[in-house]
């Protein structure tokens, strides 16, 4: 522990007398004084405190980053290049723990940086909260200072359905089994689908949607977050909606007419205390247009009510960036393991170019494969021999990915959601131990492989 | 291959270096010509740029249409995901990555302007973003590019369309808005050109400022606007537009461009002259019990009939192609403009009209002026039956009460006046034996009861309007218009049907 300990102690020593602190901190800085003092926004209260929390925090995690691999591969390969971690090797400390030792010491630097620069955004933001008007403030509490929980609505498993619809369907007509069957089951899926999420013109729909126990939340506003489409597409116009939420038949149901725009979520306020006994929130939805209204399963409805504080929720976010710099730790190390310091820092780059291009791996797994799309489909029409590699290819890199990227507490914050402790604990598992524990093993070894006696140093 | 590493090499290359920048040289022109054609980039230097952007500029060279790319992209994004906070800061990025590319401001300013404020059911949210994109096309698009049409075209647009129309939901409270500011700094909508031209209070001075610095605009082009064109009531949106179209034709050099500015010139013209005017009037204040605030509507402002006349002549002579269409517009507008005046009890403008109209389009109006008036009046409010002819009149009744409340009193008298020859021509056209049948009240029978309506505390209108009505109609201190109207009702009852020869 001993040895630990002091190689966690000469890693910070490094970086301080590189300066790298220094200069990291007057970025930080810089980054949390002078950006709300530039930026533009779109004039309300809380789109300046929503810019502000995702710009600074933004800045933040990308200094942070680029700083983080910079350290992680200068520490290891510069040591070997300029012939310190010779000096080292030879002491009775196992080279695990001189990899662990420097993976702490950058993780513990991050740590105390980004202490002190979100606790700099925090006072800033709350600071600036504070000068708005009393409405203003309240507005604040309720949409973006606070951590809301999310409730959907439960809808029924669609597959037995479709199972029977498909039967039938093929009873009816034996000329469809002929015909393509995942696509004639797509076609059934989504008449099915409609069924739940279509509000044809004239009709109501309702929507039950298990929220919390009603103590939980009394006194509390809540937000109805929804999306709905028509059938034109790119549609600009508004639609005439008559909502009616709360416990049918009660006094305290409320009724609420919006014209509200198609294709885009919207989310406004309901009154408090609109749960039934047991903790559901019933919408209903006069659809008052020449037009029928879908809005999808996955994000047609959604509830937000208040579930903690922003304080925690504020901590757990900057725990979840804390993940991602030990992980860019954690590659950084693993790439100095074996390569020299430019070689390394160009690899590690390399890493985090092909994890921010998933929109592409998304896109070609969408399309089917690369290239030829077929513009009405807007997937391919046939696979080519190289999309067969390509494809398989393209779903493990994404999956792989997402494990670290599905987080996004910048996210989150400036938008009051809540990050939960499961939340935390999961991009721990998932960024930390999984992914970084990958590289850590590798690097580890790489290391131990390493024939630290053959590297020339440059002197 | 010895030639590129041998002991010559570095003449051989030397020459294939020169030889390859005298060709580069002979399509340099070309590809400069096409780059101007396609608007890809500017070889004007910036205009009225800070620093920072004109270094930024030249410094990214080309990387500057990647990273506007790269932005857009993160743009649309956030769009489809509802995120809008920093639309306005990536507008801002992307406009000022490509400052000359006016496709690129006028797409932002709309973005805004149209397409996300209409996903926002408040109101009052909406506003904001109207704001902004006008804002990124007057204070930051004509900044940098002050001579470009499509720029004061759309500015001009979103004042005379976005704000002055229809068809947004929130277009009351944008005109509410723009009313209420600039109610700060002209009195009534009417600018005192002597003082806007030469302030001498520090009260006039401010007030000047604000126009210049915040809302961009010249007092001495608002008198230019307001001699050519008005006066317009520069509360309403529609007269920041001719302000806008009007400075682009002054100032922006590209010609073919100005029909699209004359365009919006005389449909500016015409929207002033249909609901060119505000009419104030008060009305309770839902947040200050007891207290009043102001609430407007629009009437006519037939004060530039003859200025909106000259616009369509004008733009019948300057524009060929939609001349046909023009044509009709400009005879549909003279049609209104006699029916406008008619019934604003402007007798002798709308007869001038009237004879105008007929004698350049002899085909517009057929009948007397009064049958014409009558049968727009029919056009207007359907058919003459005795029950929806009974509701037209108490409609102009209770107009003309109201219009009196409000202190417009020419065109009280004027819809007073119309509702009486309107009924006179209903017995007129009838025979004798129905006059009983199918009889109207009288005109002061519909007061009395429209009276008892509008005085009443509870459901007519508020404390200070109805005091106003009282006052002017010059109603006693004690008149009571239930008692006045239950006295109505009972004469009627006790005399049953009467025959009613004289309106």
């Amino acid at each position: 522990m001993q040895g630990l300990l002091a190689i966690v102690g000469l890693t910070l020593k490094a970086a301080i007398r590189y300066r790298v602190v220094v200069v990291l901190s007057g970025l930080l800085l810089a980054s949390v004084v002078v950006l709300p003092l530039m930026i533009k926004h779109d004039g309300s209260a809380q789109g300046f405190t929503q810019i502000l929390l995702t710009y600074t925090l933004s800045a933040i995690t990308f200094l942070l980053g680029f700083a983080t691999l910079w350290i992680a591969c200068g520490s290891l390969a510069r040591e070997v290049q300029e012939c310190q971690m010779q000096m080292l090797a030879v002491k009775p400390v196992p080279r695990w723990k001189i990899w662990i030792g420097k993976w702490i010491g950058i993780v513990l630097l991050n740590a105390i940086l980004l202490g002190v620069s979100s606790i700099a955004v925090y006072g800033i933001t709350i600071w600036r909260a504070q000068q708005l008007s009393e409405a203003q403030q309240a507005v604040l509490d309720n949409e973006i200072f606070v951590a809301r929980g999310s409730a959907l609505p439960t809808y029924p498993d669609i597959k037995p359905i479709v199972d029977e619809y498909m039967a039938e369907r093929l009873k009816e007509n034996p000329n469809l089994a002929e015909m393509d069957q995942s696509y004639v089951r797509q076609q059934v899926e989504e008449q099915v689908k409609a069924a739940q999420q279509v509000v044809r013109p004239a009709y109501i729909r309702r929507w039950t949607i298990p929220v919390a126990s009603p103590e939980s939340i009394k006194d509390q506003p809540m937000y109805l977050r929804i999306k709905f489409y028509t059938g034109r597409p790119y549609d600009t116009s508004t639609y005439n909606v008559l909502w009616e939420i709360g416990p049918p038949e009660t006094p305290q149901r409320v009724q609420r007419r919006m014209d509200i725009a198609p294709e885009t979520p919207i989310e406004f306020q309901i009154p408090p205390n609109l749960l039934d006994p047991q903790g559901n929130l019933v919408v209903d939805v006069y659809n008052d247009n020449q037009e029928a209204l879908l809005f999808p399963l996955e994000d047609g409805m959604e509830v937000l009510y208040k579930q903690g504080d922003f304080g925690w929720n504020y901590i757990r976010g900057m725990l979840v960036i804390l993940c991602w710099m030990g992980f860019l730790a954690a590659i950084g190390l693993a790439a100095s393991s074996f390569l020299s310091f430019p070689v390394a820092a160009f690899v590690s780059i390399a890493l985090l170019i092909v994890g921010f291009s998933s929109g592409t791996l998304s896109q070609v797994i969408e399309q089917g494969g690369i290239g030829g799309i077929n513009h009405e489909t807007g997937r391919k029409d046939s696979a080519s021999p190289l999309d067969h590699v390509i494809l398989p290819m393209a779903k493990g890199m994404l999956s792989v990915i997402n494990l670290v990227k599905e987080f996004s507490p910048v996210s989150f914050l400036s938008t009051g959601r809540s990050i939960t402790l499961g939340i935390l604990t999961q991009a721990l598992t998932q960024i930390v131990l999984l992914m970084g524990g990958v590289f850590a093993a590798f690097g580890i070894w790489a290391f131990y492989r390493s024939e630290l006696a053959t590297a020339q140093g440059n002197q | 291959m010895k030639l590129l590493t041998g002991r010559y090499s570095r003449y051989v290359l030397t020459i294939f270096m020169v030889i390859m920048i005298i060709c580069s040289a002979f399509v340099q022109k070309g590809m400069n010509r096409a780059r101007t054609e396609m608007g890809l980039t500017r070889l004007q230097p910036l205009e009225n740029a800070p620093p920072v952007l004109a270094f930024t500029t030249v410094a990214l060279g080309g990387f500057r249409g990647l990273i506007s790319n790269m932005l857009w992209i993160r743009a649309t994004q956030l769009q489809e995901d509802g995120k809008y906070f920093e639309m306005v800061q990536l507008a801002d990025w992307i406009t000022k990555l490509q400052p000359h590319f006016v496709t690129v401001w006028v797409h932002q300013a709309w973005n805004l302007a149209y397409n996300i404020s209409v996903k926002f059911p408040d109101h009052e949210d909406r506003w904001l973003w109207v704001q902004r994109g006008i804002e990124l096309l007057r204070d930051h698009g004509l900044k940098y590019n002050p001579q470009e049409t499509l720029i004061y075209r759309e500015l001009a647009w979103f004042f005379q369309h976005k704000m002055g129309a229809n068809l947004d939901d929130a277009n009351m409270l944008y005109k509410a808005e723009w009313a209420a500011a600039w109610d700060q700094l002209l009195k009534e909508g009417k600018p005192d050109y002597e003082v806007l031209l030469d302030p001498q209070t520090p009260e006039d001075k401010e007030r000047v400022e604000v126009i210049r610095s915040v809302y961009k605009m010249d007092p001495a082009i608002m008198q230019e606007v307001d001699e050519e064109y008005g006066p317009f009531e520069w509360r309403l949106p529609e007269s920041h537009g001719m302000y806008w179209a009007y400075l682009g034709l002054k100032v922006s050099e590209r010609e073919k461009d100005y029909i699209q500015l004359r365009r919006v010139i005389f449909q500016g013209m015409q929207m002033a002259f249909l609901r060119g005017r505000m009419i104030e009037f008060p009305i309770a204040d839902p947040n200050a019990p007891g207290e009043f605030t102001k609430a407007f509507e629009f009437g006519p402002n037939l004060d530039i009939t003859e200025k909106t006349n000259r616009a369509y002549e004008e733009m019948k002579s300057k524009d060929d192609k939609y001349m046909q269409n023009i044509s009709t517009a400009h005879k549909n507008f003279l049609r209104t403009a006699v029916y406008f005046l008619y019934t604003h009890n402007r007798m002798k403008e709308a007869e001038q009209w009237y004879d105008y109209v007929r004698e350049i389009y002899p085909d517009s109006i057929t009948t007397s002026l009064e049958e014409y008036v009558f049968a727009r009046v029919e056009e207007e409010f359907g058919s003459t039956s005795q029950d929806r002819l009974k509701g037209m009149l108490m409609g102009f009744i209770e107009r003309s009460l109201i219009d009196i409340a409000m202190g417009q009193e020419e065109k009280a008298i004027a819809g007073e006046m119309l509702a009486r020859k309107m009924r006179k021509r209903y017995y007129d056209e009838i025979n004798e034996s129905q006059i009983v049948r199918i009889k109207l009240p009288t005109i002061q029978e519909m007061k009395i009861e429209l009276l008892a309506r509008l005085l009443d505390p509870e459901e007519g209108l508020n404390e200070l309007m109805a005091n106003q009505l009282r006052t002017r109609l010059g109603l006693a201190e004690d008149y009571d218009p239930k008692a006045a109207l239950g006295e109505l009702r009972a004469m009627e009852h006790l005399e049953g049907p009467q025959q009613e020869l004289q309106p």
